[in-house]
């Protein structure tokens, strides 16, 4: 797959020492707000997600000489930004020795008192809905349904197959709109 | 309802400015990492630590020092030394107003490291006794009998 050439002379200015710093600058303020809103949509709450959006870039710093470029570059910095995710979602339940039912409750307090929240009934009852659905498939499902992602390009970041992909959705979606006619 | 039939709205806000600020904070981020992985900082911040837990474990050194010694103090004499340091007088009231019986207090000799003169004699013994001690057996005793 050819690299587009945003990305490839990004890729460039990270491989020299003298331009790293500034072409990692550069790759920050193109993929922020795609990682942001990735991470912010499974979080819920915005202090949670800056926490984690920083510690993703910050991963990404110290990983660039790790990157290789068979994969896109940001289907890479996606990829490290999912786990995070999950691996935030996942401490949250361990450390407090929560059943998931807590953790969707807790999730669910968010939407209702985030002061960075807004939306009608409808689109709060959707929300509420998607924090029904398991986090792996919470996510499929936002990649596909907010991000318009191919799910070829979802398959890359999740490294699961573009059939399994597909029935999760299809899944996720009959679950959304039984619980929205509820 | 269907899900193609509610609006793909983004319900969720961040704070003015925020994605202005965010690339500062993440470059600020790194900045403090490679800062503690240098080791001129990592040894500064040492030493800072060491002195900073110096005076609580002197603290505690004294402490335990105290109690160690102030308990070996107390350890230090045999109840036998104990013993030796009080008063004969004191130990014979305690015998004659305490309810422990001579058979009591028989049982309890350490037979085994009492050391017997066999070779003394009962008029050897009463030979070592003062007057005073001589009467006192007397009044105890009815039969002269028993003494000798």
């Amino acid at each position: 797959m050819r690299t587009p050439l945003e990305d490839q002379e990004l890729i460039e200015k990270l491989g020299r020492e003298e331009s790293r710093n500034f072409g990692f600058n550069l790759l920050v303020r193109k993929y922020q707000e795609r990682i942001y809103w990735h991470v912010r949509k499974m979080v819920i709450d915005h202090d949670d997600a800056n926490d984690l959006v920083q510690d993703i870039f910050v991963k990404v710093y110290n990983n660039l000489d790790k990157f290789r470029q068979d994969a896109q570059l940001y289907t890479w910095i996606y990829r490290i930004a999912t786990n995070e995710c999950l691996t935030f979602l996942t401490r949250k339940r361990r450390r407090f020795f929560l059943p998931i039912g807590d953790v969707e409750g807790e999730l669910n307090n968010k939407l209702d008192s985030s002061p960075h929240v807004t939306g009608d009934d409808v689109q709060l009852k959707l929300q509420r809905a998607l924090l029904k659905l398991p986090d792996k498939q919470r996510l499929v499902f936002n990649m596909k349904y907010f991000d318009d992602m191919k799910y070829e390009e979802i398959a890359e970041i999740t490294d699961t197959s573009v059939g399994a992909l597909k029935a999760s959705y299809h899944h996720a979606v009959k679950k959304i709109e039984e619980i929205l006619s509820s | 309802m269907k899900l193609e039939d509610i609006n793909k709205e983004n319900i969720h806000k961040v704070p003015e400015g925020y994605f202005d600020e965010l690339s500062q904070m993440i470059q600020s981020k790194i900045a403090d990492q490679q800062k503690t992985a240098d080791p001129v900082y990592k040894r500064n911040n040492a030493l800072r630590y060491s002195f900073q837990l110096a005076l609580p474990v002197a603290i505690i050194l004294l402490v335990v020092g105290y109690f160690a010694f102030f308990k070996n103090t107390s350890q230090e004499l045999s109840p036998e030394e104990m013993l030796a340091e009080v008063d004969t007088n004191e130990l014979v009231l305690y015998l004659e107003e305490s309810e422990i019986t001579t058979e009591e207090i028989i049982e309890n000799i350490d037979l085994e490291n009492f050391e017997f003169d066999f070779n003394q004699t009962d008029s050897d013994l009463i030979e070592d006794m003062s007057e005073e001690e001589l009467d006192g057996l007397l009044n105890d005793y009815e039969d002269f009998d028993d003494i000798l």
